[in-house]
């Protein structure tokens, strides 16, 4: 019989064996190094990840226009005018949790203030608003901002929470995220249709109906798949906005856009 | 080996393998946080979490698996399988963890109950490239937390060995819905087909070495004796079993381990009541053939346990004839006496 093999383990024993012991280290080694070079492997095979920010528990204060068209969302206003037209930035609304804000028609239009946390993702924003910190800052209700039309539009992408997808989760896209998509959506965050420019660029088009209409429930199937979606795209300062029926949404099949 | 119950019976070995595994856990944990957050830095410490943890159950789950082929093909591993439900009950708690992490990260503070919304967030299950990865893992998590859940003596002693068995064996259902899991969730999200490739061999070492394990046993229920007239099976000549060890045959379906201890043979059931270990794998350890697996223990002429344990396997007759071992493939009940056969003369020792 070899040494090795006279050896028998028996774990209540105080002790393991002396060559046994040995084989043994060597054996917790080998599985700690295999650990560590699979940790390694993960973190560095891991896609990379999105410059965009939530800026958890940090509290700022804004002040602007309230709109709701479609999608609950702060304007404001920027230092100067082009063409003598104020300038705009947008800041869309959502409340803490997967929570689209809802604010009372009777500020519509009207100065506002208000607290909470930002979002942004590259040069779209969004403010979680911290509960009860909305309170009108005066004046008449402005005149109603209108979206400049661009035309028909064919735009291919994938339909995403814009909460999650501007900085909250971080990746907020692709088939990993699909069920908290689906559940902010479904709870009023504004959906939005993230495409490609040509450069590879990813920017976000916000989706309404045809007729204007916030879309959240009507879009659930779709979201984190690949789709295209015909519509109109209009313009309203920094923001894009694709209108059209959810029952033409065409799923695409293979890679994602 | 013990007679009452209590939560770990905690031992020396116990405790250094705890301490290991606590260690090489923590320092996994803490590689995949910290480094991960030097080289992404956008990254959220809650996805780094997420995959930490999740990434750390399913690595420990292809050693679990890997541990007990490992130990049927090379007894230098029987150590790592000696406190396993250890690392089973520490990889539920990962797996735990991540669940835990996963659902409150992409199903509370919505409009739907967290746990249904898991099932209702992403309703394309005819679709399989769509398929809803989330339940996969959740159903697996349950198998995981009924396994851990008894995990201890006390169920495995209630629940009966064979049944103790069957119900941890479903190990292997969870291991078949977390490779779904991984594959229609994290494989479609990444791009790089490092991940796929790193499954690839976590599922090829798992299936081979089990293949391998299954080959070797199966060579021994391959080996079918011939019956003699008077019903002994000759099995081996005496100087075939090493000293104080045994040598494992089938017979009539049964594995029998034939011991050779003190210029007698004896054989027993190969199945340890415990955990239904291989008890021809083990050897004498003051004269009590001794289990590989725990360490439980039988008198080899009666196949009980030395007072005051109650485990009992089944006893076979032995006879030695001109050097050749012979056993009678009826068995005995269990903890019954049977008289030693007795060698005449020295023998030889081989090694093995």
């Amino acid at each position: 019989m070899s040494g090795r093999d006279a050896e028998f383990y028996v774990g209540y024993l105080p002790k393991a064996p002396g060559r046994l012991g040995a084989s043994l280290r060597r054996i917790v080694l080998g599985l700690n190094l295999l650990a560590a070079a699979v940790a390694l492997t993960l973190i560095f095979a891991q896609a990379p990840f999105a410059d965009s920010r939530f800026e958890f528990l940090q509290y700022r204060d804004y002040e602007g226009v309230l709109v709701r068209d479609p999608y609950p969302s702060l304007l404001v206003k920027r230092p100067g005018a082009m063409d003598g037209v104020p300038s705009f930035a947008r800041y869309l609304l959502v409340a803490e949790g997967k929570r689209g804000f809802v604010p009372g028609a009777e500020l519509e239009a009207r100065l506002v203030r208000l607290r909470g946390s930002l979002i942004h993702r590259e040069d779209q924003r969004m403010v979680e608003v911290l509960p009860q910190s909305l309170t009108p800052a005066g004046g008449e209700p402005l005149p109603k901002l209108e979206w400049t039309g661009l035309g028909e539009a064919a735009l291919y992408g994938e339909i995403v929470d814009t909460k999650c997808y501007l900085g909250v989760m971080n990746p907020g896209e692709g088939k990993v995220h699909r069920e908290c998509a689906a559940r902010c959506i479904s709870g009023g965050v504004p959906p939005g249709l993230r495409v490609r420019d040509t450069e590879g660029n990813s920017f976000v088009v916000l989706l309404a109906g045809a007729d204007g209409r916030p879309l959240n429930r009507e879009v659930l199937d779709f979201v984190a798949e690949p789709v295209r979606i015909d519509g109109k795209l209009s313009r309203l300062g920094d923001t894009l906005i694709l209108r059209a029926e959810p029952s033409t949404f065409y799923r695409l099949a293979g890679s994602r856009p | 080996m013990s007679l009452h119950y209590v939560a770990v019976g905690w031992n020396r070995q116990k405790k250094i393998y705890d301490s290991i595994l606590a260690g090489s856990l923590t320092l996994y944990l803490a590689l995949f946080a910290l480094l991960g957050s030097l080289v992404h830095p956008n990254a959220t410490i809650e996805t780094l979490l997420i995959r930490g943890f999740g990434t750390a159950a399913f690595l420990l789950l292809h050693v679990i698996l890997c541990i007990g082929p490992l130990a049927r093909l090379d007894r230098r591993f029987l150590p790592l399988l000696y406190n396993r439900r250890h690392l089973g009950v520490t990889m539920f708690l990962l797996a735990l963890t991540h669940g835990v992490f996963s659902i409150v990260q992409f199903h509370a503070q919505g409009d739907e109950n967290p746990l249904a919304s898991i099932f209702l967030a992403n309703r394309r299950y005819a679709s399989l490239a769509d398929f809803p990865f989330q339940p996969l893992g959740f159903f697996a998590l349950l198998i995981l937390f009924l396994m851990a859940s008894t995990s201890h003596d006390f169920w495995l002693r209630n629940l009966t060995a064979p049944v103790w068995k069957r119900l941890h064996m479903m190990v292997y259902a969870a291991y078949g819905l977390l490779v779904a899991h991984v594959t229609l969730g994290a494989l479609q999200s990444e791009r790089s087909p490092v991940l796929a490739v790193l499954l690839g061999i976590g599922m090829a070492c798992v299936l081979s070495l089990h293949l391998a394990a299954a080959a070797k046993e199966r060579r021994v229920d391959e080996r079918q004796p011939a019956t003699g007239g008077d019903g002994f099976v000759e099995v081996c000549a005496v100087e075939k079993i090493p000293l104080n060890r045994a040598v494992t045959v089938s017979l009539g379906g049964e594995r029998v381990a034939v011991f050779r201890y003190d210029g007698k043979v004896s054989a027993l059931s190969n199945v340890c009541q415990h955990q239904n270990g291989p008890l021809g794998e083990g050897r004498i350890v003051d004269g009590c053939v001794t289990c590989p697996w725990h360490g439980y223990q039988y008198l080899p002429d009666c196949g009980a346990a030395p007072p005051p344990f109650t485990e009992k396997v089944p006893t076979f007759r032995t006879r030695v004839v001109d050097g050749k071992v012979y056993v009678h493939p009826k068995p005995f009940p269990a903890g019954t006496r049977c008289e030693p056969a007795r060698i005449d003369g020295n023998v030889q020792e081989v090694a093995v």
